[in-house]
């Protein structure tokens, strides 16, 4: 069975994206000023939320790839080859 | 002002247009050309989760609280980062078990339990009864904007308008059934109905950026210009801080938006009973988010607008979408927007009715018919056109009954509240979800009661404050709690007033529900059924047989009979002939198990799986086995089989363990007596030519007077024997060097013609002694080898030596031949001696080997020589064999690879 990280990996992305989108990453967004002319929290927020997605994205559509197969090396057996 | 042709042809136009799109999209799927089979209509499809709601509220939530509305999209977006585990797993199962609704996998999971999947539907029913309003207050509201209402209140005096929302709702069920409800067969996808709502996501989409685009750059100087503007508004400036947000109220909402993605009936319909192939859950887990990002990239900019262009306060600002490019003239601008509305209202509608009617035909009408209405006894009829007939009227009478919720509640009410209302109640399914694919535990009671439970609290919470507020009950209860206990206030259970209504009703319906289900499942019992469904539910990945649990017998006719009437004619002559039985064959017979559990599963996709359950059930006699017996076996069965498959892997890992170590002791012991034999005969062999020179030496130092010549003879074999000795102890050292892996091998590309011209050369004057012929044949060209020089040049004098030794003399003759062929260089050395016996051919090689009865007169050889020489063409890479029979000479024969550089050309 290969071992497959990509459930791992959304799980940690979600875990976090929703941390990062509730409130102390949130107090310490908002209230600096503005970031091309948008308000630092708007703009925190919805680059954060493209992050998120394009993440997603990545994570996603990487599992297409064919999954490498990780085999156990042939054991070999110890052995003389004496005549 | 627009006047109302424009309006009414617009909108008639529109909507004739999302039919034509249905319309056409089916016919495709008819002709076997479908059009929807993609990932891309399949987000677009879920993207049904902008409603009107989103199109006007959204405005209108931000005017009031700046980022508070983006939680409810910011959930999806969580939920969907997750859909290629969950949502995925939803459709997978949904799949398997022919889920049609939200209510029916509840239903299944918890052992096709009616009651459950009713209760489900009755909640979806009342939960989503404020949604419905929602649209048509929307739509109304839109409607009077345009016309020239700007407050949009029904009841502002306008009699012609007063009932325009009964107008749409009706409007919206005789759509609603024309879309969804026109195929006999109700458990066929709906396609047309999944590409209409596909346009209508662009539509919306298109007309919101269009409006966001115009409000920025046409009304105000860009987003920025805006921003700045509402910093210097005393209005608007704390909206773009935190000042005025609660983190829990936050928390929640987005919580309650990631189960309301999957757990709203539509997004159910569109997400996983409408998904044609899992693999678009993966597109659509980033793509979706992406649309809700960009649907919601002006909803701020709109906002501030609206409420700096009316800072008194006298516009609604849910109506800011169409109200600032109204203002502005731009009429044509206005349509746009409020088709897109319009769109996202219609859109959400259809898919929304379209699943409860399912819901409520599937698991609440049918279910009560077969109990109380011996429908399944009941004479043949066409069925089919009753399950059509009742899903039309559960259409009608959820808009109707939105119509009445609007009428009774919705004035009192902005959009975004009302939608939230539903949102919660729609979360109440989560926790029976979630549970019941990943807690196996989760027992049927348990599910139940918690439903119960979320239930009841968001009806005391919400509902019933909703109905108090616009004065339909008394609200008195809502300031003093029930029967004056103030720990019983709806907006304040146990007086814990922090959290806004919505966010205090979201925590404690969870908590009530969730609380419920964990507790009672852990102490109580699930029934067999609900164990196998558990099973299918948590691990639905695994693949399995088919079968089911029928014991008992039903005649092909009647399994016939039962297909037709829910399914037509057509098809269960299809379904019986792909078992066989077409053509009315073996209309008597009785009908395997395969064709039982296949016509439970078929009539699973029309009625759901409790009523198909029953239907079977009604027609299979005699002894039904017990599904609690065959669960009992089962169990036992399994685990007997699970135990004896992990003995068998046991007992075969063992075997190979004990085959491994069996080898690993012969070859050992063989080593050792090898080692044995080793010493011995190194013993003897040194022993043998000691003694000769022992003794020779005693009887020269005994006997003075032995004559001249015979002392000489003496000591030349003294010596003889000590080159030998010598000889025998050099061999010995090199073997046991080449075998403890200690010999130094100066390996290096060199022409093989060198080593065996040095032999040669060596051995001439031997071989002119003993009177044998030597003759080389070495090709004229160079033959190199990857070798040790003075290693091969050792092993040709050995081989040479040994022909040498057992030709006969005067006769004797031997061929020395080198030539490369194959990417192979060979060296034959052939003689005409006594040959060996063929028995012992292959021994040769073997240390201390002397062929019994082949005694040279020239001395016998140490046993060695052909041993050092094997291991060191092995070393090499290459092979040495030998050929011989007795009389016919014996022939040597090695192959060596050609070095690389060589053989390229």
């Amino acid at each position: 069975m290969p071992l497959r990280r990509t459930p791992q990996r959304l799980v940690a992305l979600t875990a976090a994206a929703a941390a990062l989108f509730n409130y102390p990453f949130l107090f310490l967004a908002a209230g600096h000023g503005t970031v091309l002319g948008i308000p630092s929290l708007v703009f925190y927020v919805f680059v954060l939320w493209a992050a998120v997605i394009a993440a997603v994205a990545v994570i996603a559509e990487r599992e297409r790839a064919p999954p490498r197969l990780t085999r156990s090396t042939p054991h070999d057996a110890p052995g003389t080859r004496d005549a | 002002m627009l006047d109302d042709p424009v309006i009414f042809t617009l909108a008639f136009a529109y909507l004739g247009l999302m039919f034509a799109v249905a319309w056409y999209a089916d016919r495709r799927a008819d002709l076997g050309r479908p059009l929807g089979r993609n990932p891309y209509v399949y987000t677009l499809s879920i993207a049904v989760y902008c409603t009107a709601w989103t199109f006007y509220g959204s405005v209108g939530r931000a005017a009031g609280g700046g980022v508070a509305f983006l939680p409810i999209y910011l959930g999806p977006t969580l939920m969907l980062a997750l859909g290629w585990l969950v949502l995925r797993k939803m459709v997978r199962i949904a799949k398997q078990q022919r889920i049609t609704s939200i209510a029916d996998f509840i239903g299944s999971r918890y052992g096709k339990s009616a009651l459950l999947g009713g209760l489900v539907t009755l909640i979806a029913l009342v939960g989503i009864l404020p949604y419905i309003a929602l649209q048509l207050k929307a739509v109304v509201l839109s409607f009077d904007v345009l016309h020239g209402q700007p407050r949009g209140s029904p009841g502002a005096g306008a009699s012609l308008w007063r009932d325009s929302a009964l107008w749409v709702a009706l409007l919206m069920a005789a759509f609603t059934i024309v879309f969804g409800t026109r195929h006999i067969d109700a458990s066929e996808r709906h396609e047309g109905m999944v590409c209409a709502i596909a346009f209508e996501s662009v539509v919306k989409l298109a007309a919101f950026l269009a409006a966001g685009v115009f409000v920025c750059w046409t009304l105000f100087d860009g987003p920025a210009d805006i921003f700045a503007r509402a910093e210097a508004n005393a209005a608007l400036a704390p909206l773009l801080h935190l000042d005025h947000l609660s983190g829990g109220g936050w928390l929640l909402l987005t919580l309650v938006s990631a189960c309301a993605i999957v757990c709203l009936p539509r997004q159910f319909q569109v997400a996983v009973v409408e998904n044609v192939d899992e693999g678009h859950v993966r597109k659509a887990s980033w793509l979706f988010p992406a649309y809700l990002l960009v649907i919601n990239l002006f909803v701020l900019p709109i906002a501030f607008a609206g409420v700096l262009s009316y800072p008194d306060g006298s516009m609604d600002p849910d109506t800011f979408m169409l109200t600032l490019p109204l203002a502005a003239g731009a009429d044509a601008l206005a349509l746009l927007v409020f088709i897109g509305g319009l769109s996202a209202a219609t859109g959400m509608l259809i898919v929304e009715t379209i699943a409860l009617s399912t819901m409520v035909c599937n698991d609440l009408v049918l279910p009560a018919l077969l109990r109380f209405g011996g429908l399944a006894a009941r004479a043949r009829g066409d069925l089919a056109g009753l399950l059509l007939g009742i899903r039309r009227a559960a259409i009608v009478a959820a808009l109707l009954l939105g119509y009445i919720y609007y009428r009774l509640i919705g004035e009192s009410y902005a959009l975004v509240t009302i939608g939230l209302v539903s949102f919660v109640a729609a979360a109440q399914f989560a926790p029976p979800i979630i549970a019941g694919m990943y807690w196996r535990g989760a027992t049927r009671l348990g599910a139940t009661l918690g439903l119960v439970a979320g239930f009841v609290t968001w009806s005391y919470t919400l509902l019933l404050p909703g109905f108090a507020r616009s004065g339909w009950l008394p609200d008195g209860f809502v300031e003093h709690g029930l029967l004056g206990a103030a720990w019983l206030k709806p907006y304040a259970l146990f007086g814990f007033a922090d959290l806004d209504p919505i966010g205090h009703a979201a925590f404690w319906s969870l908590l009530a529900n969730a609380g419920t289900l964990v507790a009672v499942s852990l102490f109580s019992q699930q029934s067999a059924i609900e164990r196998v469904q558990a099973a299918l539910f948590v691990d639905p990945f695994r693949e399995r047989g088919e079968g089911g649990a029928w014991g008992g017998t039903a005649t092909v006719a009647e399994l016939r009979e039962l297909l037709a009437r829910f399914l037509g004619e057509e098809q269960a002559e299809r379904v019986l002939a792909e078992h066989g039985h077409g053509g009315g064959r073996d209309g008597d017979d009785d009908a395997e198990q395969a064709l039982i559990a296949r016509v439970e599963r078929l009539l699973a996709g029309a009625v759901g799986a409790a009523s198909a359950r029953v239907l079977v059930a009604s027609t299979v006699r005699g002894e039904v086995l017990g599904l609690d017996h065959v669960m009992q076996i089962l169990d036992e069965t399994s685990q007997v089989m699970e135990y004896s498959r992990r003995l068998e892997q046991q007992s075969r890992e063992l075997e190979a363990a004990t085959r491994e170590l069996r080898d690993a002791n012969r070859r050992l012991q063989e080593l050792d007596r090898m080692k044995d034999e080793f010493v011995a005969t190194v013993s003897h062999e040194l022993r043998t030519p000691l003694t000769s020179i022992r003794a020779f030496s005693e009887i020269l130092r005994d006997n003075d007077d032995l004559p001249a010549e015979q002392r000489a003879e003496f000591l030349a074999i003294v010596v003889s024997e000590s080159e030998r000795l010598t000889r025998l102890v050099n061999e010995i050292l090199d073997l046991a060097k080449i075998e403890a892996g200690r010999m130094e091998w100066r390996v290096q590309t060199l022409d093989l013609r060198e080593p065996l011209e040095s032999a040669v050369a060596a051995v001439r004057q031997l071989f002119a002694g003993g009177d044998v012929a030597l003759d080389t044949s070495l090709p004229a060209a160079p033959v190199y080898v990857e070798g040790d020089r003075d290693r091969l040049t050792q092993v040709m004098l050995n081989l040479l030596g040994n022909a040498e030794k057992f030709c006969e003399r005067g006769s004797g003759r031997v061929q020395v031949r080198l030539e490369s062929a194959g990417g192979e260089a060979r060296i034959t050395v052939a003689d005409n001696g006594p040959g060996i016996p063929e028995d012992q051919v292959e021994h040769v090689f073997e240390r201390f080997h002397q062929v019994p009865g082949l005694d040279s007169e020239r001395g016998k050889g140490t046993g060695l020589g052909l041993a050092i020489s094997h291991r060191i063409v092995t070393h090499l890479g290459g092979h040495i064999r030998a050929q011989s029979a007795p009389g016919q000479g014996t022939t040597i024969v090695i192959g060596l690879p050609v070095s690389i550089a060589d053989a390229a050309d």
